[in-house]
């Protein structure tokens, strides 16, 4: 096992300069030139041709891409040319936020998921398989920046159970101890900003998961479906165990195996930026920065976004991997 | 009085006191509270006022300093500032400032005129350590005024400080008004260095405190400020960048001020009684460029023809829903020395076909016409306007291919000194109170900031420098009204609108004013109501 592990951990270093070098020159060939978006409408051409001297984006681009390698090593991108921090603070500043988000959006997929997925398969073509089903379609179609306006017209304007954006209110005072709101409020005890966090993260959490949902309901189903009609499971209701325990005891298992893949493949996905979501709530999550960094063509910042996420995922991919040898006894690294 | 008699009376004189307190409070400024500002976005380029780059940051910087003179609320009349009045010489090139007395920076360092030379020295010599530009990857807006014209700068005495212009510059004060000469205190700038745009200290009303990147920034009254204490204790500016979103939090009363409104909002927060809206023309124009110097634009019938085939009208009604007006001058109305001008080019389609086959093309002809995507302060529209002109035109025989481009690579392409594919859709927000901003940055042969479309008109250019440099009032008007009756009878350009500019806030706020320039409301005339 820690062998594979160790496979897997250095096959990630050829991934890794991979992308550095997709992003990297994705971003560099893009039309539209850094020094004249920074500039604005308002600059001249001289002073356009002197900002890009100042940024160095006049050296050959395999030397911007030498130098961007050397800093990337060490992690320090450079600074953000819009706000002068560093890129690397800057997301890290902002992943957290990500990723409680996406922990949220999961957890509540996973709740809703699961349990509707196994009866949509215990009861197959019966009405309540035909809603469940009917109501996937639904999550996988509707765009999350309208189901996003819809929950706040309802959830916030209406009925104020929940705020509108944010992840803290205003009023509340957090001190910052990991960056993530919700464990710097435990490690400080202080309950109601831990509170006001988290309501904060239900609605986003709720429009986000709702398309991982949707996809985890259909795999629960149908995995379930294809490990009841296996012969050991028949051999199960032969001997006379109740349906229940069959179900629970001896479907159940093994039907979450291919569920437990698509549960962090989703979360891996949700991690790649909630950029909709993020904007329509005014999360301050690396979707957001996302955003702003590539309209605004800010380098750095976009540079240690991909790398970022791109480490995110590939590691959560590999624990998804692990997790299945315990999950699965058959499996052996 | 009988028992019930009496009961009457004392109901009505208790209603009366009633109604005549809520009247009276909601006149009587109140004390405290926290305004919370949405935006769309996060400053960009730091809190340093010489480096600016968007109205977000604008607005922030506005309640953090103030400038050496300042304009009136909702105009863009000149009046007292850090300077509490000054002296121009004859000949327009000596302005002495006196200073006001008893002013203190935020960190409680005094303002005088020692501290004015520090903060000049640090925009205007580039060996003083704090340099502005020492901060790389910046754009500022000093070269264009400061730099070009000032010879040199002294300190008379503690509160009179000289300031001495290579050549008269006429537009000088209603630059020095502008947010971006905003008065950074000397000693913040000694402590911090180039990193004075994450710590800014100023004069103004209200002192910095803090500021979350892609969420707020937030900032708290200045108790000791000259001109007294501000109503409110608190500003947060909250980036939400949703329009439908802001919209919401602002009916909720989660928000109290909404700064940009989007067009699809305002019918349904006219209607809301606990929502004021505010409209005022602003100082914007929406056009789109012509390229003058190849065919068939190089003649005047045609680009006459382009003007006369859009309606113009029609447009401000439906495309931008009433919140645009025609134009009908070069500058927008408001600007000192506007006038409508003539001809005033409204729709007439017969008379561009007419025109067109006057200057050979009575069949029309087929041309480029290049448009950003995205919402401009002067064009709410984005993209749409492209495709609005592109069917006037093809009404007239004129075969326009419209193409979009995202907004950098559009001012890649737009901006190259040799672009000439094409028209393009073009604007421009005031950097100042002044026609010259105008004149120089749009109309002039010589402007580095667009392709030399204006190129051509040595009259124009002579009326333009020579007004540049003017130093008397109305000798000024007659050069300037000259320069811009001719810059719009040549039809360098298809004049499309002037946008109005409309904010929202709740009812409970008061004293908000919106200013033509977009980038100031006057936070410590606000109060809100409990």
């Amino acid at each position: 096992m820690l062998e594979y592990i160790i496979k897997r951990v250095v096959a990630l270093i050829p991934v890794l300069l991979g992308i550095t070098l997709l992003v990297f020159l994705a971003m560099h060939f893009v039309p539209g030139d850094v020094a004249q978006t920074l500039i604005g409408e308002k600059g001249g051409h001289e002073e356009v041709v002197k900002l890009r001297h100042e940024l160095g984006l006049d050296r050959p681009i395999y030397v911007q891409y030498g130098l961007f390698l050397e800093h990337a090593m060490t992690g320090n991108f450079g600074l953000s040319y819009q706000t002068l921090e560093p890129a690397t603070s800057m997301v890290m500043g902002a992943f957290p936020v990500t990723i409680q988000l996406s922990f949220v959006a999961i957890l509540f997929s996973i709740l809703i998921a699961i349990p509707a997925g196994i009866i949509a398969a215990v009861r197959q073509y019966s009405v309540f398989d035909n809603v469940l089903m009917g109501g996937a379609v639904l999550g996988i179609s509707m765009p999350v920046f309208w189901t996003g306006v819809l929950l706040m017209m309802l959830f916030s304007l209406r009925l104020h159970w929940f705020p509108f954006t944010g992840i803290v209110s205003n009023g509340i005072s957090l001190r910052t101890v990991t960056g993530f709101q919700l464990l710097d409020a435990l490690i400080t005890g202080n309950w109601r900003a831990f509170g006001d966090v988290l309501r904060h993260l239900v609605l986003p959490g709720i429009a986000l998961g709702a398309l991982p949902m949707a996809i985890i309901a259909r795999m629960m189903r149908s995995s379930l479906l294809e490990v009841l009609g296996k012969d050991y499971v028949n051999t199960a209701r032969a001997k006379g165990i109740r349906e229940r325990v069959v179900i629970w005891k001896h479907a159940l298992r093994n039907a979450l195996l291919p569920v437990v893949t698509v549960v962090g493949l989703q979360f891996g996905n949700l991690l790649c930026g909630a950029i909709l979501t993020e904007t329509v709530f005014a999360m301050p999550g690396i979707g957001r920065l996302a955003v702003t960094s590539i309209l605004f063509r800010d380098y750095p910042v976009v540079e240690a976004l991909v790398l970022f996420t791109a480490l995110a995922v590939v590691v959560v991919n590999l624990l998804v991997d692990v997790s299945y040898a315990y999950v699965d006894p058959r499996i052996r690294y | 009085m009988a028992l019930r008699t009496r009961w009457i009376v004392g109901l009505l004189v208790v209603s009366l006191l009633g109604i005549g307190w809520t009247a009276f409070a909601a006149d009587t400024p109140q004390q405290g509270g926290t305004l919370i500002v949405a935006t769309g976005a996060d400053p960009a380029g730091g809190l340093d006022p010489e480096c600016v780059m968007n109205n977000e940051a604008a607005f922030i910087m506005a309640t953090i300093y103030n400038r050496l003179v300042e304009y009136a609320p909702g105009s863009v009349d000149i009046v007292p500032g850090l300077a509490a009045s000054w002296d121009i010489s004859d000949d327009g090139l000596v302005y002495t400032f006196h200073l006001q007395q008893g002013v203190l920076f935020q960190d409680g360092t005094p303002f005088n005129a020692q501290a004015l030379k520090l903060a000049f020295d640090r925009l205007l010599d580039p060996s003083f350590p704090n340099y502005y530009a020492n901060r790389k990857g910046i754009d500022s807006y000093v070269p264009g005024t400061l730099e070009a014209n000032v010879a040199s700068y002294s300190v008379v005495d503690d509160n009179t400080f000289k300031l001495v212009l290579s050549h008269p510059y006429a537009p000088l004060l209603q630059d020095l008004a502008m947010v971006w000469f905003g008065i950074v205190s000397p000693a913040a700038v000694e402590k911090y260095g180039a990193e004075v745009y994450k710590h800014p200290v100023g004069t103004g009303p209200f002192e910095f405190v803090d500021w979350v990147p892609n969420d707020h920034v937030t900032v708290k009254a200045n108790p000791n400020y000259w001109r007294g204490k501000p109503y409110l204790d608190e500003i947060i500016f909250k980036q939400i960048p949703e329009g439908s979103v802001r919209t919401m939090m602002l009916q909720a009363g989660q928000v109290d001020v909404m700064m940009n409104v989007p067009p699809e909002s305002i019918s349904v927060l006219d209607k809301d009684p606990n929502v004021d809206l505010y409209r005022m023309t602003a100082l914007l124009v929406n056009y789109v460029q012509i390229p003058r110097m190849v065919k068939p634009f190089n003649d005047i019938r045609v680009r006459e023809a382009l003007n006369y085939a859009v309606n113009k009208q029609e447009l401000s009604q439906y495309l931008y829903q009433g919140l645009a007006k025609p134009m009908q001058s070069p500058i927008p109305p408001g600007m000192p020395d506007y006038q409508p001008l003539s001809p005033d080019f409204s729709y007439n389609p017969a008379k561009a076909k007419e025109l067109l086959a006057e200057a050979g093309y009575p069949d029309g002809f087929d041309c480029n016409l290049y448009t950003y995507a995205n919402p401009r302060s002067y064009n709410a529209a984005g993209g749409k306007i492209a495709t609005a002109l592109q069917g006037y035109w093809k009404k007239v025989g004129i075969n326009v291919h419209v193409i979009q481009l995202e907004w950098g690579s559009y001012l890649r392409t737009v901006r190259d000194p040799d672009f000439s594919d094409g028209m393009c859709m073009s604007g421009w927000t005031a950097d100042c109170g002044d026609p010259d901003n105008f004149l120089f940055y749009l109309y002039y042969g010589k402007a580095s900031n667009i392709p030399h479309a204006m190129t051509g008109r040595p009259e124009i250019d002579s009326l333009i420098e020579q007004e540049r440099v003017s130093a008397d009032p109305a000798q000024r008007t007659t050069l300037i009204d000259e320069a811009l009756q001719k810059v719009w009878q040549d039809a360098g350009d298809v004049w499309l609108t002037n946008g109005v500019l409309v904010r929202a806030t709740t009812a409970k706020v008061h004293g908000f004013q919106l200013d033509p320039l977009s980038m100031f409301f006057y936070a410590d005339q606000i109060w809100k109501e409990k």
